[in-house]
């Protein structure tokens, strides 16, 4: 007998605005991978409004919507999924295939950004010859090849060990100091604690932390990003209170990053 | 001696000579009547192949005029019926094996890099790209294995060649296998549809992959 078709999300309504910081928690199945494949415009819903800047993403042709994934939006994954034949520089260089060399596709901004992520060094070194942090490092250079203004990550530190993973949350946390909007699903508290929201979900539905005094209180950051992290904070404080908004910045608050509207089921 | 005559197909044994009519009719006791069974005439180029043998057809109706051309052709479609049969057949064999190993080949690879090309989708890389590089892996598989094929295909062409000549009675300056431009021509037109017809189901595979299906199941897998 053929199964019946599975209400992964339900009545969600959340918006990621420009420099977010957020966490998506929950258990297992509860349909936080699936909200961030939404939020990455990988899955469209069945129901509902899904907006990027203003656009309709559901109203996109699967190439249109290929393209705003290449330039708005990265991803970085659980397995790394780099590609086995490529080196770190090589990783960065594929990805910015099909993006104007003016855009940052130029052997400067592989250097660059393979530094930004410190791996410098490693430039020349395919998977195999990395540590899974250092995978890890490489696969958020790749996501960020393009400047994204949003980065997902699903279970950034999930096949890391401690000490790794915090040094990768570190990372994580400098690219949202350093403007790019920031959503980690995670079942890691550490992780979910260094956000400035964190979304609690089960069955498919948003428990808390939709609305932004949801924020759950700070835990104290002891590593080296920290510095960079109070930065952002301060921005994002700013600009809940509406102070220090650049006119640049109040027209992308008028078409924040993402927009999920309730629908009925996705 | 009024001439030199050259037989370049000649066997290599042979013991030919050439002879005016008159003079062999002498060497026979001039008794035999004047026939011949082949007649070869050489006409101006301006002439044309049926130049002198329009002239002749009419002057005798049992006789076949044949150009140089119309005799080779007929020889190449008479003579070697049996070698482009197994020609068409080997070339049949080896392209359809040469497919099934190549679709297996990308169809395995592809299979293990499903996250790889989901990852890659979900950064934005276009299905037509993935699709596009795909299709490049079987032409790469192809064009090496098609580039690798010249120096073997001419090597083995002649080792045949010296087999074939052994046969008693055949000319030494026949040869089976003559390269033809032509024949290269048709060699990178097989080898362009055997790496398309190739690369078609796993083209498929990754053209419909669902991109948020694969990374959930290789996460869980």
């Amino acid at each position: 007998m053929a199964a019946g078709p599975v209400t992964a999300v339900a009545d969600v309504t959340l918006q990621i605005a420009a420099g977010d910081h957020l966490a998506i928690r929950g258990p297992s199945g509860c349909g936080k991978s699936t909200l961030l494949h939404m939020l990455g415009c990988v899955e469209t819903p069945t129901s509902g409004t899904l907006l990027f800047r203003g656009d309709d993403v559901t109203k996109l042709s699967d190439r249109q919507r290929s393209l705003l994934r290449l330039r708005q939006i990265g991803f970085v994954f659980q397995r790394f999924f780099l590609l086995p034949m490529l080196t770190a520089a090589g990783e960065h260089r594929a990805a910015t295939v099909g993006i104007r060399r003016a855009e940052g596709r130029t052997t400067e901004a592989h250097r660059e950004l393979l530094e930004y992520v410190g791996l410098a060094a490693r430039a020349d070194h395919r998977p195999s010859e990395l540590s899974g942090g250092e995978m890890q490092r490489v696969a958020i250079a790749r996501a960020l090849a393009n400047r994204p203004g949003l980065l997902l990550a699903d279970e950034p530190t999930g096949e890391l060990d401690r000490t790794t993973g915090e040094q990768i949350a570190a990372l994580l946390d400098r690219v949202n100091a350093d403007g790019t909007a920031l959503v980690i699903v995670t079942h890691d508290p550490a992780l979910a604690e260094r956000c400035t929201r964190v979304l609690t979900m089960r069955d498919g539905r948003i428990e808390s932390g939709a609305r932004p005094h949801d924020w759950p209180a700070r835990a104290p950051i002891a590593d080296g990003a920290s510095r960079s992290l109070g930065r952002a904070r301060r921005r994002l404080r700013r600009r809940r209170l509406g102070h220090g908004d650049s006119p640049r910045r109040r027209r992308r608050r008028a078409h924040p990053g993402a927009v999920v509207r309730p629908g009925r089921r996705w | 001696m009024i001439g030199v005559a050259q037989f370049p197909f000649d066997t290599p044994n042979g013991n030919t000579l050439a002879t005016s009519l008159d003079r062999l009719a002498a060497a026979c006791g001039g008794n035999e009547s004047d026939e011949a069974d082949v007649i070869m005439v050489a006409s101006q180029e301006t002439a044309g192949p049926g130049g002198r043998g329009g002239g002749r057809r009419e002057a005798a109706s049992e006789l076949k005029v044949l150009s140089n051309a119309e005799a080779v052709n007929r020889f190449e479609q008479g003579g070697f019926t049996y070698f482009r049969q197994i020609s068409t057949v080997l070339t049949t064999v080896t392209l359809s094996f040469a497919v099934l190993l190549i679709t297996v080949l990308l169809t395995v690879s592809v299979n293990q890099r499903l996250g790889e090309i989901a990852a890659l989708r979900a950064l934005g890389f276009s299905r037509w790209r993935v699709v596009a590089d795909v299709l490049c892996e079987s032409v790469l598989i192809v064009g090496g294995g098609g580039l690798l094929s010249l120096p073997l295909g001419a090597l083995l062409a002649a080792g045949l060649d010296r087999i074939l000549k052994r046969i008693p009675g055949i000319p030494a300056d026949v040869h089976f296998f003559v390269f033809e431009p032509s024949a290269l021509q048709v060699h990178v037109l097989l080898l362009a549809a055997t790496a398309v017809i190739a690369a078609l189901y796993p083209i498929r595979i990754v053209a419909r992959l669902p991109i948020a299906a694969t990374l959930r199941d290789e996460v869980i897998g």
